[in-house]
């Protein structure tokens, strides 16, 4: 009787470690499956361009010349844009809802702001291309070339048409996007942090700004890299609410004003016009820089993460 | 039954005991009514209660009868959280600490307190010490190192943690961490330290470090200490507090509480038939 309940036993455990084993490993082989066939697709724009297709930025599919530097610097400084404007504002937000508003406000907000992480990008993109783009052109544009543009070094980054869309439309519609998981992962982290420890550091007789800035803060650091991260891959990856609003330009400008391309609207944008093989395959490949691209930032972050 | 309120008339007048130097309370706690949410019932009820200077005061009593609760009115911490309210009036050198425009970092200064788990912040041994003491400013740097090794010194761990003062103090242990706290309150010079159930998380070779620590305090400070651990009451404290269900039973000199106490609930709470 006590030999066959622990043959039972026994045996559940292998089937269960085989299943979740095999599970883990399935994920592995997708990854792996991804990435081969974004080789074999793209092989022949890569060995045509070499190294080059990274480092140049002519894209010209008439001419059958492919260099993805555009794409890759539109993506990156979009991204960038975002989460320089994204984690305090997220961060500050946070703070505000876990430590500071009352309930009947920190409640329905905090609520709103999970909504808001749950809507889908093209309405962002649609949003941003209708709405934003006219009330930034007139309503920030015009003022910058005024006000803005003989300042030393930034001043050139506002010289540009004021057109609404471009560089930097695209990267605060991103920082929008990701506002709200920022928000929600360092509000929770906060709410995490046992109340004796606001007691022991308002105990000391620190006011609410030190508690926060010296205690709560510093103890949701890796909780807010870690946001920070995330919304940096959904930055980097983002398509649709990019693509309505970056302009489709594959040039590298000094101007965020100017129209701009990234990765990933590049290939949504041109993927059903391309007809030539060497077109699509350049695609593709862009699709495995983009891939590249993010395990690469995500392996810095994760690399900050430790330090 | 007639469950016994901690009225005045329950209090033993403790300064006529022949033979002893009447002690002088530090704190006096009057009347105190103290209600988690307005409205709801009284979670402490009318509790009169001296604190005398320079003696141990020890709280006990089983789970939820309020003695964390009058603990936390003391310094008024209670006041992080807007819904909570207390009514009668708690004195510190003579003073109301309940009166609207009490300075409450100040008082904080005055009464510090020790949790129940270490509460290190999250960062350097060192800056953990003075983090309360750049609050208060006016401290030059060498000041401030005199400080920090006194507290340190004062609460044993100095020579634990001298070669590391600017290492990261969660890297402490959990007994070490519960010095550093201690060391942290003492270094504000504070005139009472409240003390919530201070070793319950910790193994017991520490506590017996903190036991010891807390005897000697008691000729600095004023400490009031909330026990599960009636051993321990019996071993740290000069006056014992025993509270059931928000009200204080009893109070009087810890060898009267432990051997001959006046209420039937306070001798069955210490020979272990409840709580």
């Amino acid at each position: 009787m006590l030999s066959t309940t622990n043959a039972r036993a026994v045996d559940g455990d292998s089937i269960f470690q085989r299943l979740s084993f095999s599970s883990a490993i399935l994920i592995l082989l997708v990854l792996i499956g991804i990435l081969i066939s974004l080789i074999d697709g793209g092989w022949q724009a890569l060995s045509e361009f070499g190294p080059g297709f990274v480092f140049s930025n002519e894209w010209d599919p008439v001419g059958s010349q492919f260099g993805a530097a555009s794409a890759i610097y539109g993506t990156l400084v979009s991204s960038l844009i975002a989460i320089v404007i994204a984690i305090p504002a997220g961060l500050g937000t946070a703070i505000f809802l876990a430590e500071l508003a009352p309930r009947w406000i920190s409640k329905p907000v905090g609520m709103a702001i999970e909504l808001l992480a749950a809507v889908p990008s093209i309405i962002y993109g649609m949003w941003g291309l209708f709405v934003f783009a006219p009330w930034f052109s007139e309503g920030f544009q015009f003022w910058a070339l005024e006000n803005l543009v003989g300042l030393p070094v930034i001043g050139a980054w506002f010289d540009g048409p004021p057109i609404g869309i471009g560089l930097l439309t695209a990267g605060l519609i991103l920082s929008f996007m990701i506002l709200p998981i920022i928000t929600a992962l360092t509000r929770d982290a906060l709410q995490t942090i046992p109340n004796v420890v606001r007691e022991a550091a308002y105990g000391v007789g620190a006011t609410p700004f030190e508690v926060i800035t010296r205690v709560l803060l510093p103890s949701i650091r890796n909780a807010a890299v870690g946001a920070g991260i995330l919304g940096l891959g959904r930055a980097l990856g983002e398509t649709m609410a990019v693509a309505f609003v970056i302009g489709g330009a594959n040039r590298i400008e000094t101007s965020l004003f100017m129209p701009a391309s990234s990765i990933s609207s590049t290939i949504a944008q041109q993927f059903n016009e391309a007809t030539n093989e060497m077109h699509i395959s350049a695609l593709i490949s862009l699709g495995l820089v983009l891939f590249v691209l993010t395990f690469l930032v995500m392996g810095v972050a994760r690399l900050l993460l430790k330090k | 039954m007639n469950m016994p309120s901690a009225t005045a008339e329950n209090i033993v007048d403790l300064s006529s005991t022949a033979g002893d130097i009447a002690p002088t309370p530090r704190m006096e706690v009057k009347d105190l009514s103290f209600f988690y949410n307005k409205g709801a019932e009284a979670s402490l009820k009318q509790i009169n209660m001296p604190i005398y200077n320079n003696k141990v005061t020890a709280l006990i009593g089983p789970s939820g009868c309020g003695k964390s609760t009058l603990l936390r009115t003391l310094n008024r911490i209670y006041d992080l959280y807007g819904n909570q309210a207390a009514t009668g009036d708690i004195l510190l050198d003579n003073e109301s600490i309940l009166r609207p425009g009490v300075d409450l970092n100040d008082l904080r200064a005055k009464v510090g307190m020790v949790f129940q788990k270490p509460t290190p912040f999250p960062m350097s041994i060192y800056d953990n010490i003075t983090f309360g003491l750049k609050m208060k400013g006016g401290l030059s740097k060498t000041d401030m190192d005199k400080r920090v090794k006194k507290a340190l010194k004062r609460a044993h761990l100095w020579k634990e943690v001298k070669n590391k003062l600017h290492a990261d103090a969660s890297g402490l242990s959990g007994g070490q961490q519960q010095r550093l706290c201690i060391a942290r309150t003492i270094a504000l010079q504070p005139e009472v330290i409240l003390m919530d159930e201070p070793t319950s998380a910790l193994d017991p070779i520490a506590t017996v470090a903190i036991e010891e620590l807390i005897t000697e305090l008691r000729e600095k400070y004023t400490i009031v200490i909330v026990t599960h651990n009636m051993q321990q009451a019996m071993r740290v404290s000069d006056y014992t507090g025993f509270m059931y269900l928000g009200e204080l039973v009893e109070f009087d000199k810890t060898e009267t509480i432990f051997h001959n106490a006046s209420h039937q609930k306070t001798r069955d709470y210490i020979a272990g038939d409840f709580g």
